[in-house]
């Protein structure tokens, strides 16, 4: 009984430690288990590269890049990494989100608010509005706004890139593979990326 | 001019950010060029600041709809063939399956393994015996070729145990010739069956008769002694020569036993038989003796009725005739009597019949007789 228990508790340990590429490869090998490990692993940073890609419904992205990842798995060849495949897939799918957007008429829930607190407007709906957490913090609330707003006022490509390396935590390599575009020039939308954070933040700094 | 000034750029650039990489990862602010120190450390700040907020939240239905597209798709999907075996191996059955079979085959093994342990150790320990015991190995018997073959299938039929004697050989070894131990070295790894079939006729034209009796009998002596020992190892080769020749003797004494158990069998069905016989001649003779005595007593009668002296004498020869064969000696020998009586009447010139000699003899007849009478 007691090394059942222990050979669970290695295995789960060796699922949680396992590389994007080895849980998926059991997950194709027919270990569901293995992608939801995947999934909260990624579900968060993927939401905010969604968010800060423009899209109107953030969760959509990343419930439909995740299928994607599901009913595609003959298509992943280990060539690249894991989530690489997986953010090139989200930046697709917000690409055209961002094409069907421009006919929609009203407000989606998920798209950020744009105004002082930077939440979207399905999350403004589910706190006690007016007000908002009481336990947020006073200085967080105002560096989020003031970095929300910078982030807007940076170009596509620089926003692009600062928020696959800052948040979602993709090296430049693969950012460059996941844009399709070359590494020094992925180094420079970064190095003009900080440079306008730091203008803008600098109350902060 | 244009491009190399736009890749200086770049290059410049990627050396920025390199250093920016360089100091998050842990670098020391000192290692920051000195342009880009200032600026660099204001990043740093930044990125701290901006690592401490939470990352939003996903739907849990979200999580639901993803995990669910994934067990349909894993349903629908082919799986791997090592999923296949790996969940095939996991039902109750082959798992129950496959520990029978593991046992069966540990069963199997434990059973062959006994032989098998013991034919290694005569195959070790035959070519490192010392020579003289090596040679003092076969000594079998000169029996026939024939006879030994079915001593040989006896002692195969394992009415032995298993277990080597760990006797000693008697001290009375007769030393084979060099051919023997040469015939021992040249065949390491034979059977122990197959020994004395093999090299008997050399025994039989190299060892002295007289001197194998007692030593096959100390042998079997040994050998019953110790037959339940394991030897130990150094003495595994001199064990194995006495057990040789105690499998000799073993298989000769069953030969023999087999020989004679049917004379025995005859000798158990031919005792009744002849008891059955003698009995049955001793119900005839004592048949018959009654039936002379019935004679006997029925002559006597005639005789003492008759009175012609002629047909009286030969009733007398013939009463005395069948009381001899009836064994009557007493009445015989009155019939003797009477009959001289008889002829001294017939030889008087009175011719009367002499009644007083006859009548002493009447009365001289035992009295068991007249009782019988």
């Amino acid at each position: 009984m007691w090394l059942l228990m222990m050979a669970a508790l290695v295995a789960l340990a060796a699922t949680e430690n396992a590389s994007d590429e080895a849980l998926y490869e059991r997950f194709v090998g027919g270990d569901s288990r293995a992608l939801g490990v995947l999934y909260d692993r990624h579900c968060r940073a993927l939401k905010a590269f969604a968010i800060q890609q423009g899209a109107a419904r953030p969760d959509d992205v990343v419930q439909d890049a995740f299928v994607r990842v599901v009913r595609n798995a003959q298509g992943f060849k280990g060539q690249s990494k894991f989530k690489t495949w997986l953010y090139t897939i989200a930046r697709n799918l917000c690409v055209d989100a961002s094409r069907r957007d421009k006919f929609r008429s009203g407000p989606s829930l998920d798209a950020p608010m744009g105004d002082d607190d930077g939440l979207t407007l399905g999350e403004r709906i589910a706190s006690d509005a007016p007000g908002l957490d009481a336990s947020r913090n006073t200085a967080d609330k105002q560096f989020r706004q003031a970095y929300e707003a910078a982030m807007q006022t940076l170009p596509d490509e620089q926003r692009e890139v600062f928020t696959l390396r800052e948040i979602s935590g993709l090296s430049f390599a693969e950012i460059a593979e996941a844009t399709a575009t070359n590494e020094n020039t992925v180094k420079s939308r970064m190095r003009y990326a900080l440079k306008a954070l730091r203008e803008a933040l600098a109350d902060f700094a | 001019m244009v491009e190399m000034t736009h890749d200086k750029r770049e290059h410049d650039d990627a050396a920025f950010v390199d250093a920016y990489e360089r100091r998050l990862a842990g670098g020391r602010p000192e290692d920051v060029p000195a342009a880009w120190r200032e600026e660099i450390e204001q990043m740093v700040v930044i990125h701290e600041r901006l690592a401490a907020l939470p990352l939003p939240d996903v739907s849990p239905a979200v999580r639901s709809a993803v995990l669910t597209a994934a067990a349909q798709a894993a349903s629908e999907r082919p799986q791997s063939l090592w999923s296949k075996i790996a969940e095939f191996l996991m039902r109750p059955g082959p798992i129950l399956a496959t520990a029978a079979a593991l046992a069966l085959l540990v069963a199997v093994g434990q059973r062959e393994s006994k032989p098998a342990v013991d034919a290694g150790a005569v195959a070790v320990s035959e070519p490192l015996a010392p020579p003289e015991v090596a040679q003092a190995a076969p000594a079998p018997a000169p029996n026939p070729p024939a006879e030994a073959q079915v001593a040989q299938g006896i002692a195969k039929e394992g009415d032995k145990p298993p277990s080597p004697p760990a006797a000693a050989p008697p001290p009375a070894v007769a030393e084979p010739p060099p051919a023997v131990a040469k015939a021992e070295a040249a065949r390491p790894t034979r059977t122990i069956a197959a020994q004395p079939a093999s090299i008997a006729p050399d025994m039989a034209a190299n060892t002295e008769p007289e001197r194998q009796a007692p030593q096959q009998a100390a042998l079997a002596e040994g050998i019953a002694d110790d037959q339940r020992k394991l030897p130990p190892a150094p003495v595994m080769g001199m064990a194995r020569a006495a057990e040789n020749r105690g499998q000799n003797l073993e298989a000769m004494n069953k030969a023999n036993q087999f020989a004679q158990a049917p004379r025995a069998e005859a000798k158990a069905e031919a005792e009744p038989m002849a008891v059955a016989q003698d009995k049955k001649t001793q119900d005839v003779a004592k048949d018959s003796a009654e039936v002379a005595k019935s004679d006997v007593q029925q002559l006597k009668a005639a005789v003492d009725k008759t009175t012609d002296p002629a047909k009286r004498k030969a009733l007398l020869v013939k009463l005395r005739a069948v009381a001899l064969q009836a064994g009557d000696g007493k009445t015989a020998q009155w019939a003797d009597q009477a009959l001289a009586a008889s002829n001294a009447n017939e030889s008087s010139p009175g011719g009367v019949p002499n009644k007083a000699k006859a009548a002493p003899a009447k009365s001289a007849a035992p009295a068991s007789e007249k009782t019988s009478y």
